[in-house]
């Protein structure tokens, strides 16, 4: 399997100074168990994603180890990271 | 080994009387972890702050199997993480239970007994991402008390095969057989 050709911006971490306006994101973490099959089609199932963004998300969580795949307030970046837990993946919250 | 196939508007899932006894025990046993909604399991630091109803953060379980099947929701961020827990934890169980409650339930029907043990069950779509999500969660347990890696290949070739941990690998791996192979007949690869 090949990484995929995307840009991934550099994320500050979560403990920084948290200023209101800066949107938050939701970050899904890899891990050993969770299948890449699933992983994909949990993306599209949830978020709505076509097969090529959550193949694509599913890749960067898959080789680097983590992904950014929502960003909102963080009442909407608490809901998805509920959802996400309730399918089963790793997934926190955080100021962009 | 069972299989899986789809046949119209259903998902044909045929089981050996073993196999599906396997499934019903380890599915089982991740309910038991869970624990009831209305009692958390003895043990669990949260009892307290659940009985005391839902105004204290809530503390992550000390288990790891239960960690991994209910996270934090902020990474380097505790406080956070316990008013999370506050908010959604309750619901994520009970969520999980409804899950894995509908698998036990689903093989243990008359419907579904066959001659000897066997069992045949006739998955709908949304039967189908039930089951997904609820065989992800006991892979999530299992696979979180055996520690398996990303990359268990040497290991499954070293290891003598009447060992346990060639069981416990085995078993793994059949679990990650059946959640793939319900996901491709749901998705129609």
């Amino acid at each position: 399997m090949t990484a995929p050709a995307i840009e991934q911006t550099q994320r500050p971490d979560s403990h920084e100074t948290a200023e209101p306006d800066r949107p938050w994101v939701t970050i899904v973490w890899n891990d050993p168990i969770n299948l890449m099959t699933y992983v994909t089609w949990v993306f599209q199932k949830l978020f709505g994603y076509n097969r090529e963004k959550a193949t694509r998300l599913m890749l960067d969580v898959h080789h680097k180890g983590r992904a950014a795949v929502s960003s909102g307030s963080r009442e909407q970046m608490e809901l998805d990271v509920a959802r996400l837990h309730a399918a089963g993946l790793w997934a926190t919250l955080q100021q962009d | 080994m069972g299989s899986v196939r789809r046949r119209g508007e259903h998902i044909r899932l045929s089981l050996t009387a073993a196999d599906a006894a396997i499934v019903v025990s380890l599915t089982s046993q991740v309910l038991e972890l869970l624990g009831d909604v209305d009692a958390p399991p003895a043990g669990e630091e949260s009892l307290q702050d659940l009985l005391d109803g839902s105004q204290e953060p809530v503390p992550p379980p000390r288990d790891a199997a239960l960690r991994r099947l209910l996270p934090d929701g902020y990474r380097e961020d505790d406080a956070a993480s316990a008013e999370f827990r506050r908010l959604t934890e309750a619901d994520l169980r009970a969520a999980k239970r409804t899950g894995l409650t509908r698998i036990v339930s689903d093989l243990l029907s008359p419907e579904a007994a066959q001659r000897g043990g066997a069992v045949r069950l006739d998955l709908d779509d949304e039967a189908a991402e039930i089951w997904l999500i609820a065989l992800n969660d006991v892979r999530l347990t299992f696979g979180t008390r055996i520690e398996v890696r990303e990359d268990m290949d040497d290991e499954r070739m070293s290891l003598p095969v009447d060992s346990q941990r060639y069981a416990e690998i085995a078993t793994y791996d059949w679990f990650s057989w059946l959640q793939d192979a319900i996901l491709r007949a749901l998705t129609d690869e």
